[in-house]
């Protein structure tokens, strides 16, 4: 089935990556890991834009961008430069950003996301280019009531790309698979830690019907790009519907109220007189170096999925779930290659439930209890309900899933223990027991549930009941 | 070979640096002809100056004030940068003070080394006639002159070294771009601008160079390999030099440099390539199609480049500032700090980028400019060195300097193909000095400074 997309939505989006893996910031030697720093702390003359200190280029930040590029199925420019762009602001030292212009490093590429037909739909990257942070403001008081306001440069300086999407998306359902599938590819690259603040932004370009075109600035989640995608498409049926005409211009999502309000409309256009950075030298980008790129570049999420699925014979929706993450696809394959792969999967992606539950990354949890869980259950020493219990207990309260299995009494009951509670149910349950022997099967059930409860839910629910059968066989018939 | 340098030394190693130092500080705080000259002085520290074997060592210089230097104040002859300290040092004064040299002052300059753009604490006159600037590295090219520093270090940004040292009577040396750092060089126009050396003597200016050269990671625009300023010539050459003589090597005389020039300039001149023909040289003379537009193109370029270099001075992080109650107020109020000369450049340069023109006038300059590097490249196969007047104009005259243009092709030019030039004291005209400029291909930095030298040697006392 093909998706009609009736009010002919398209939206596309500009996502601002920042490069916080690079070694250092885009121009100068200051660090970009400034998490653990206080304010102005990772500055130099260079980030701060003293005067005299002309910029020199970190390579690694091109490295970063063309890996991006391939992973993007985009093409290289052999030859990229930087440009100017002039305007005056507080975060701003220099008084320009450094950043691309008509050469963007990245262009013509895509991205293959489930579309809302179910089918693949595919995303076209118009560009990605690179340019520099500038620093953070930090306002105190309110918007009415400013007590002033404070720059951090830790951030000045560092390394962006800027991916800019075609309007390819057609729901807000699409806007969301394609973030998380570019963070998914992002993370997969070790370019971006992408639980630091501010480290991934959208604006969302939104238009219907064909008409105007409205931008919604500096979103930093998905789920808020998604709302706020979600809430213009409302609001501009809704004035068309009316017979209003949309204007063009910049909106802001509002997180709390999930709604898109007008910036300021400007009565001119900026014109930021871009111009060649002549302190840069335009940089020639060989076929030998992209290809060292790219024999470098990691398994991608969609390789790594297609191979767990003819692997591992995983499905695909398994496999998918499991590949979302790299590191999370790594502590899946580190114990699939000592215990049973199936298995393996299967409590991983339970594993992922109740982490996603927590919001715990999967470094809350072992390679080596995941393997341990699989072969606790596989040589039936716990149950399923029991190994749902370790990893809870794990995540929960801390251990191995060998002393949970001891401190919560979770073994299986041994066959003996289970045999002894199945002859006593069927002695003390003759009701049940005739009527099972006069064809009511679920009667059966009736007295396991009273072995599981004698054994403190410990016995196997499969062993219990044919060790019921057999009781009842023994007791009746005589066998 | 370094002359000056020498006698300088011969007297520090009987009176101590400290002496020197003090020496150099009473000529300049006494001499009225070093009015202005220096804008903040040093006040170092001895106990840190030890490197005896250094090969500047106890020599005091001035340094321009354009160039940062940590912990003295550092303005660029500009009232928007007053009390602005550095925290960090150039490459310039970390390599000069590794030699044992000994910083003096700030040298006064043009505010940002703007040619029309007077300094905010008033312009260094002629010593020659004070009617007229002594150029727009005056402060550094005055101090070399009076004999309080041997040589100072300055920018050659629209010529200023080279203008400075032609008008006082000096010797000013510009080399290839990228052969120094320009690291903590405050730079308004990064393509054209290039750490410059101004001396008494042409060897003084090579010994100071091979101080300062070489790469800097710290500038995308050093060049890998360092230049030898002193023997950087192939053997043949040195062959030919070591005679004292220019036997077989062609000269170039641009026509358009010398056009416009008055009458005495010329016959100055024609002095000089005598000078030249008797040491050996071929000259004749060509013509440098490109270079009809370079003051135009050098203009152009320079002012969209200066546009954005010139944009942080916003009262945010350093130097002045004149608060409002908004932001983009306060920076509009700041930048009223610059002189009218400054903030006219600005704004044009902000014009010329503006979209609706980018293509008509910058970019259409950048073209041009690769065209006149073409062009000039191809001259460099046939001659040696081009030569001309530094200059074909008299100095601009100090109380209207704002209203002075630069347009010396000679000047221009090198400035936007980043030649290595020199401009030698050659007689006077009217009474103040005219020079000579010897320009040299890329890297040739030393063939341009050992023909300097030994046509310095050949016109002495021709002045
Ligand atoms: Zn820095």
């Amino acid at each position: 089935m093909i998706y009609e997309n009736p009010d002919k939505v398209k939206i596309g989006l500009e996502i601002h990556v920042q490069l916080n893996k690079a070694n250092t910031k885009m121009f100068c030697g200051c660090t970009t890991d400034y998490t653990e720093s206080g304010p102005n702390e990772c500055v130099c003359p260079g980030c701060l834009a003293l005067p005299g200190v002309p910029p020199v280029l970190n390579q690694s930040s091109i490295d970063f961008a063309i890996r991006i590029g391939l992973a993007l199925n985009a093409k290289i420019n052999k030859e990229t430069d930087f440009y100017l762009k002039n305007y005056f602001y507080p975060d701003l030292g220099s008084g320009y950003q450094t950043t691309q212009f008509d050469k963007p490093i990245v262009y013509d590429g895509y991205v293959l996301i489930d579309g809302e037909d179910g089918l693949e739909h595919k995303v076209r990257i118009r560009r990605a280019h690179m340019e520099d942070d500038p620093a953070k403001l930090v306002h105190f008081g309110t918007i009415d009531k400013s007590t002033g306001s404070a720059a951090d440069f830790n951030r000045s300086g560092m390394p962006l790309v800027e991916i800019v999407t075609e309007p390819d998306m057609r729901s807000p359902k699409e806007v969301r698979r394609f973030l998380d599938k570019l963070r998914s590819i992002l993370e997969y690259l070790d370019v971006v830690d992408s639980t630091r603040e501010g480290s991934i932004k959208a604006d969302v370009n939104v238009s219907v019907q064909n008409k105007t075109r409205v931008e919604v600035k500096n979103i930093s989640s998905h789920r808020a790009a998604e709302k706020a995608a979600q809430f213009e498409i409302m609001r501009q049926k809704d004035a068309y519907r009316k017979g209003k005409e949309v204007v063009q211009e910049t909106r802001h999502f509002d997180e709390v109220r999930n709604v898109t309000v007008s910036l300021r409309a400007k009565e001119t256009e900026d014109d930021y007189r871009y111009f060649p950075a002549f302190d840069l030298v335009s940089y020639k980008i060989t076929d030998k170096k992209i290809q060292k790129i790219k024999d470098r570049l990691p398994e991608l999420p969609d390789a790594k999925r297609e191979r767990f699925v003819k692997q591992y014979d995983l499905s695909e929706a398994l496999a998918k779930s499991l590949t979302t993450e790299k590191e999370f696809a790594d502590f899946f394959e580190n114990a699939a290659r000592k215990t049973d792969p199936k298995m393996a999967a299967s409590w991983a992606d339970i594993i992922r439930g109740e982490l996603n539950y927590r919001d715990l990354s999967v470094k809350a949890i072992k390679t080596e209890e995941l393997i341990r869980i699989v072969e606790l259950v596989s040589e039936n020493k716990i149950n399923d309900v029991g190994g749902v219990l370790i990893v809870r207990t794990l995540l929960d309260e801390g251990g191995t899933a060998d002393q949970i299995v001891k401190a919560k009494n979770l073994g299986i009951a041994e066959d003996d223990e289970t045999k002894k509670a199945a002859v006593e149910a069927v002695s003390e349950n003759p009701e049940a027991v005739s009527d099972y022997l006069n064809g009511t099967e679920k009667a059966i059930n009736f007295i396991v549930g009273k072995v599981m409860q004698k054994t403190k839910g410990k016995a196997d629910a499969k062993t219990a009941r044919e060790m019921v059968i057999e009781a009842i066989d023994e007791k009746y018939n005589g066998n | 070979m370094s002359e000056t340098i020498k006698s300088v030394k011969e007297y520090i190693s009987k009176e101590g640096a400290k002496q020197a130092f003090k020496r150099a500080e009473n000529v300049i705080k006494t001499k009225p002809e070093c009015e202005n000259a220096i804008i903040t002085y040093s006040n170092p520290d001895f106990s840190k100056v030890t490197n005896e074997s250094g090969k500047l060592y106890g020599i005091p210089i001035v340094i321009s004030d354009n160039i940062s230097t940590k912990d003295i104040e550092t303005t660029c002859a500009s009232n928007i940068l007053k009390g602005y300290i550095p925290p960090y040092k150039g490459d310039a004064e970390q390599k000069l003070e590794a030699e044992g040299a000994v910083i003096l002052g700030k040298g006064n300059i043009n505010e940002f080394l703007i040619p029309n753009a007077p300094s905010f604490i008033g312009d260094v006159k002629n010593p020659y006639d004070d009617k007229y600037t002594a150029g727009p590295a005056g402060g550094c090219a005055v101090s070399v002159l009076a004999g309080s520093v041997p040589v100072s270090v300055a920018s050659d940004a629209y010529g200023a070294v080279r203008l400075s040292a032609s008008y006082t009577g000096i010797t000013g040396f510009r080399p290839t771009y990228g052969a120094i750092s320009r690291y903590g060089l405050i730079y308004n126009s990064g393509s054209t601008d290039q750490v410059s050396i101004l001396a008494n003597k042409v060897s003084d200016c090579a010994t100071v160079a091979n101080v300062l050269g070489g790469h800097d990671k710290r500038d995308t625009m050093s060049l890998l390999d360092p230049l030898d300023f002193e023997k950087g010539v192939s053997k043949a050459r040195k062959k030919i030099y070591d005679s004292d003589l220019l036997e077989g090597i062609k000269i170039g005389i641009p026509e358009n440099f010398i056009e416009g020039a008055d009458f005495e300039i010329v016959k100055n001149f024609e002095k000089a390539i005598k000078i030249f023909e008797s040491l050996g040289a071929v000259c004749e003379t060509c013509w440098f199609e490109a270079a009809e537009f370079s003051n135009e193109i050098h203009e152009i370029i320079t002012a969209g480049e200066a546009s954005a270099m010139l944009a942080k001075y916003d009262g945010t992080r350093f130097g002045q500032r004149i608060d409002s109650d908004n932001w983009h107020e306060m920076v509009a109020k700041t930048r009223t700090l610059f002189g009218k000369s400054v903030q006219d450049e600005i704004i044009f340069g902000t014009n010329l980028l503006r979209s609706k023109q980018i293509q008509k006038y910058y970019m259409k300059a950048l073209k041009l400019r690769t065209d006149l590097v073409e062009e000039i490249n191809s001259l460099f196969k046939t001659y040696d060195f081009l030569i001309s007047p530094t200059t074909i104009k008299i100095p601009a005259v100090s109380k209207d300097l704002e209203n002075w243009f630069l347009t010396d092709k000679s000047i221009t030019s090198i400035n936007l193909a980043g030649l290595p030039a020199i401009s030698v004291p050659f007689k006077k005209y009217n009474g103040i000095p005219t020079g000579i400029q010897i320009a040299g291909n890329l890297k040739k930095d030393s063939d341009v400074l050992k023909t300097a030298y030994i046509f310095e040697k050949k016109s002495k006392g021709e002045n």
